[in-house]
């Protein structure tokens, strides 16, 4: 017998979620809007931009989560400074639920921590990644904006998660193998329908103005044979303070706010908070996350 | 070849043409009889008797530019009509008519009585019908279209020439009983989408979408019977009729739109938000956007950069990585990759 659209528990007809859509204006919560931080080549310091622009936002009064994202081998808490109970692993295997994975940092964004050395973590299927789909839900519903600390690379899991961001902030160095492999990424995105926007920021960079230079190099080829365009974050200058920081050290942002590389840091959160305020919240991160692992 | 009119332009013959497809004038419209004489012989008989779809009688007069008492006829039939009113019911049992339903009459002509139409249209009477029909030939075979100058009240009194009222403007004769559930109905629709037309004649009524048809609402011997597009009837009495069949117009509307609404989760929801917002960053799509159902395996391997790309990214203008560096870099990886691509590459300069 054909189903009756219009039948069933109050709510769940077709023919009245339609009418309804039709009259009410949004009945939606905003969801957060989510940024992700990915780069081709690793190294380029995607963690160190992603923990300190969750400080940053959240001193600007925006409530933040950091999800890392690099599975198995995160260390995001470790440039928190914190060593969470639980992690993504006991999430997806062991059935603990988001709102207790989900820990807050002495300098004010939650973080969800990735494992770190754990071989299963690097190889998750499609059950797990909608398990963690469900879970971005509710920190997309919770807060104002999430960061994802995205894997470097193309593997199907980083692809996921950088497709379901609304803002993806490419990481690259100055140097031609992070150039080419920004570029890779970029690429990859660019074919994508409805990618997120890019924007590039240029870290570990020698001289003031190379940063600039690189973009500039990078948009103009990303527009030539990729057809997309990139805006520009930043650079981030080469400092010694950031690549000698020894374990339990608190983030560069509230050991040394005075700094250069603080400053640089402050202003390209401002930036990117501006460009984030002024993104519409389209569909749900889950949503996004689940039309991609179809498509494993 | 030099092809005559398409319609008759003798009476007699339009008559016979006329009194066969007045369904295609007015749906529900049967003849009844024919030549119905109620002037006493003075006037000439009048064509027809017809009964509409609410059963109620409706005086059928043919016009013709040479019949000098068309119009008197037709005014002597309302005069009839407005004497004899529900008597007609009784005294014509066969007709079955409802008692208590108005009559009407309906005035048909062609290109023949174009003069006798504009005057006749012009008359302030109530109940006065008048179309034209508009023939043409079509794969061999002749039809005719219907031009309506005139219905009911509406266009009375006015003193420009007669103009063919909005199809979608002609009121809906629903039964007054379930005026309110053709109210509900024609609402729901025309929310559907902004491109939902409802159009037709006094009895019936078509809900199309861009052209492709949804739904047709009859009216037959006072009820209102409701044709879905996938081509099933249900009798519209109760909400809950209504409820059936508005689902069955969003059925075949959602088949009709390519929306995919047997599967309504928030991946269905999010792939189709997602076709109204392609565009939103520059870019997209015009590289050849990948198709959403090619793997994210294979969205990776596109990625791979050609030569031009390698040698664009590296060029001796760069600042990256220093001017002499970046570009012997980007220059071997090319000249690698361009060897790789293709066996019959040039293979000098081996310094």
């Amino acid at each position: 017998m054909e189903p009756d659209l219009n039948a069933g528990p109050q709510g769940r007809g077709f023919l009245r979620r339609w009418f309804r859509r039709a009259n009410a204006v949004e009945v939606h919560p905003r969801e957060a809007i989510v940024v992700a931080f990915a780069s081709g080549k690793g190294g380029t310091g995607k963690s160190f931009l992603a923990t300190n622009t969750a400080i940053a936002l959240h001193a600007r009064g925006r409530r933040v989560a950091l999800v890392d994202c690099d599975f198995g081998l995160a260390n995001a808490h470790l440039l928190f400074g914190v060593n969470p109970r639980y992690s993504l692993q006991h999430l997806l295997e062991g059935g603990v639920p988001v709102q207790q994975v989900l820990t807050r940092t002495p300098y004010g964004p939650n973080l969800v921590a990735g494992g770190s050395g754990i071989a299963s973590l690097a190889e998750l299927d499609a059950r797990h990644m909608q398990s963690l789909a469900r879970a971005m839900h509710w920190i997309a519903a919770n807060h104002d904006i999430v960061l994802l600390d995205c894997a470097a690379g193309l593997s199907p899991q980083s692809l996921i998660m950088v497709l379901a961001a609304q803002h993806v902030v490419v990481v690259t160095n100055p140097e031609i193998a992070a150039l080419t492999d920004a570029y890779a990424l970029i690429k990859c995105l660019s074919r994508q329908v409805g990618h997120p926007l890019v924007h590039l920021a240029v870290n570990r960079v020698g001289q003031p103005g190379l940063g600039k230079a690189t973009f500039e190099r990078l948009a103009e080829v990303s527009r030539r044979f990729a057809a997309c365009e990139i805006h520009y974050l930043g650079e981030v200058p080469e400092d010694p303070q950031v690549t000698h920081r020894r374990l339990g050290q608190p983030p560069l942002l509230c050991s040394s706010p005075e700094c250069t590389t603080t400053r640089t840091v402050m202003t390209m959160c401002e930036t990117l908070d501006q460009r984030v305020a002024a993104t519409r919240s389209t569909n749900g991160v889950e949503a996004r996350m689940l039309v991609q692992i179809r498509r494993w | 070849m030099i092809r005559g009119p398409v319609l008759p332009q003798s009476r007699e013959s339009l008559w016979s043409l006329v009194a066969g497809r007045l369904e295609s004038i007015e749906q529900g419209l049967h003849l009844v009889l024919e030549s119905l004489d109620c002037s006493h012989g003075q006037l000439g008989a009048i064509d027809g008797l017809a009964r509409d779809a609410a059963n109620g009688p409706v005086l059928v007069v043919l016009a013709h530019d040479g019949d000098p008492l068309v119009l008197a006829r037709t005014l002597g039939a309302l005069d009839f009509l407005a004497r004899v009113g529900d008597a007609l019911a009784v005294a014509i049992p066969e007709a079955q008519f409802a008692s208590g339903s108005e009559g009407r009459v309906l005035v048909v002509g062609a290109d023949h009585s174009a003069a006798t139409l504009e005057q006749v249209g012009r008359q302030p009477m109530a109940g006065l019908h008048v179309c034209r029909l508009e023939p043409f030939r079509i794969a061999g075979s002749e039809r005719f279209a219907v031009r309506w100058l005139r219905r009911g009240t509406e266009g009375m009194g006015a003193t420009g020439p007669l103009v063919m009222a909005s199809a979608s403007a002609v009121e809906f004769a629903a039964p007054p009983a379930l005026a309110s559930l053709w109210q509900s109905l024609r609402e729901l629709c025309l929310r559907i989408d902004g491109s939902v037309r409802i159009d037709g004649d006094r009895f019936r009524r078509r809900i199309t979408w861009h052209g492709h048809p949804l739904a047709e609402v009859v009216v037959v011997a006072g009820n209102l019977i409701g044709t879905s597009g996938d081509g099933r009837s249900i009798t519209l009495a109760t909400a809950m009729d209504l409820r059936t069949f508005s689902d069955r117009i969003l059925r075949v509307y959602a088949q009709r739109a390519g929306l995919a609404i047997e599967r309504p989760d928030p991946v269905a929801a999010s792939e189709a938000a997602e076709q109204d917002t392609a565009p939103r960053h520059a870019g997209s799509g015009r590289n050849g956007a990948v198709a959403r159902s090619d793997s994210l395996r294979s969205v990776a391997a596109a990625a791979r950069l050609s030569p031009e790309e390698y040698s664009a990214l590296g060029s001796p203008t760069s600042a990256v990585g220093g001017e002499a560096e970046g570009a012997a870099v980007a220059d071997d990886v090319a000249r690698i990759v361009a060897a790789q691509e293709s066996p019959w590459a040039p293979r000098g300069r081996t310094d």
